[in-house]
């Protein structure tokens, strides 16, 4: 019977390490959790004042070029075809302007 | 020992093992779940900075979008205004190579001797006067000849009066006649390119709706 409260004793310290490590995970977790949400904090403010400072908005600027060349790219390739079909009219309508100018180049 | 009290102790050990990887797996899972919930929070942090940022350098982000999208508008419109002006410009050139055609008596459907007279008498009214002196290349001098004392007779009859003189001097022209008075204080340009210079510059609008590049 004492061998095994010896034995209880043990079990028990093992399970009130165990407690302990679990907390000091969790704290440590909890921890790191708060530095990364202060560091996060921190830099959005600086990036904020900076951008109002005109500073670091370089990547905003690169990103709105970039998606703003890729609109202007599309209303290029619009106007191409567009030009394209201008350029390419049909021989009724080629010959009805035709019509319309040698009515007013002739005289009646 | 006996053997039960042995079973007993092996139990417990067990147990007290497994229950103390429960607690250590639990508090790993708490740990990596507070991490998560760091990482969202660090995420949603970083986007609304975003946010906040966009809104402090909207102006000069649309500034930048404006110019991008503008410069395009204008190259867009200038290649589409070049194809228009291609598209024009291709059926004045055939009808002025028509008009060739008729003005060297190529075109049997268009009687040009009495485009001649009508160019005539046209430019004779509109200048009124006595005398009407008429310049033409040296083709269209031959046919007026020809015809000329009907001319005379015509430009009396819707003048009341007039004469028509030829000068025997042929110009370089498509077609058509200048006229001018005696002491050449009145000139009146009736050439077939003069013409369709005229109506370039008026009807230019209905040629492009006529083709549909308006």
């Amino acid at each position: 019977m004492e061998r095994l409260i010896s034995i209880g004793e043990r079990l028990q310290k093992l399970l009130d390490e165990a407690e302990s490590e679990a907390e000091t995970k969790v704290a440590e977790a909890q921890k790191m959790a708060n530095e990364m949400v202060t560091q996060a904090k921190s830099e959005a403010e600086n990036r904020r004042i900076r951008a109002q400072r005109g500073d670091g908005i370089e990547d905003f600027i690169v990103a709105e070029e970039e998606k703003a060349t890729k609109e202007a790219s599309k209303i290029l390739e619009d106007y191409q075809q567009k030009a394209e079909a201008v350029k390419n009219v049909e021989t009724e309508r080629f010959e009805k302007a035709i019509r319309i100018i040698m009515r007013e180049v002739l005289p009646e | 020992m006996t053997p039960d009290s042995m079973d007993l102790e092996a139990r417990l050990i067990d147990r007290t093992v497994d229950r103390r990887n429960e607690i250590i797996t639990e508090a790993e899972k708490r740990a990596e779940t507070i991490l998560k919930a760091a990482e969202g929070e660090c995420k949603r942090i970083s986007e609304d900075s975003d946010r906040q940022i966009l809104n402090v350098v909207s102006s000069e982000l649309r500034a930048v979008r404006d110019r991008i999208i503008g410069n395009a508008e204008l190259e867009g419109r200038k290649i589409l205004m070049q194809a228009r002006e291609e598209a024009i410009s291709s059926v004045f050139k055939e009808a002025e190579n028509q008009l060739w055609r008729i003005a060297e008596g190529k075109n049997e459907a268009v009687n040009y001797a009495e485009v001649m007279s009508k160019l005539v008498t046209e430019a004779a009214k509109a200048m009124g006067g006595d005398v009407f002196i008429v310049s033409a290349n040296e083709r269209d001098l031959q046919q007026l000849k020809k015809v000329l004392s009907d001319l005379n007779d015509k430009i009396k009859e819707i003048l009341g009066g007039g004469v028509i003189r030829l000068d025997e001097r042929p110009t370089a022209i498509m077609g058509g006649v200048i006229i001018r008075n005696e002491d050449e204080t009145k000139i009146y340009h009736n050439t077939l390119e003069g013409r369709l210079r005229k109506v370039r510059s008026g009807f230019e609008a209905e040629v492009a709706t006529a083709l549909g590049v308006i």
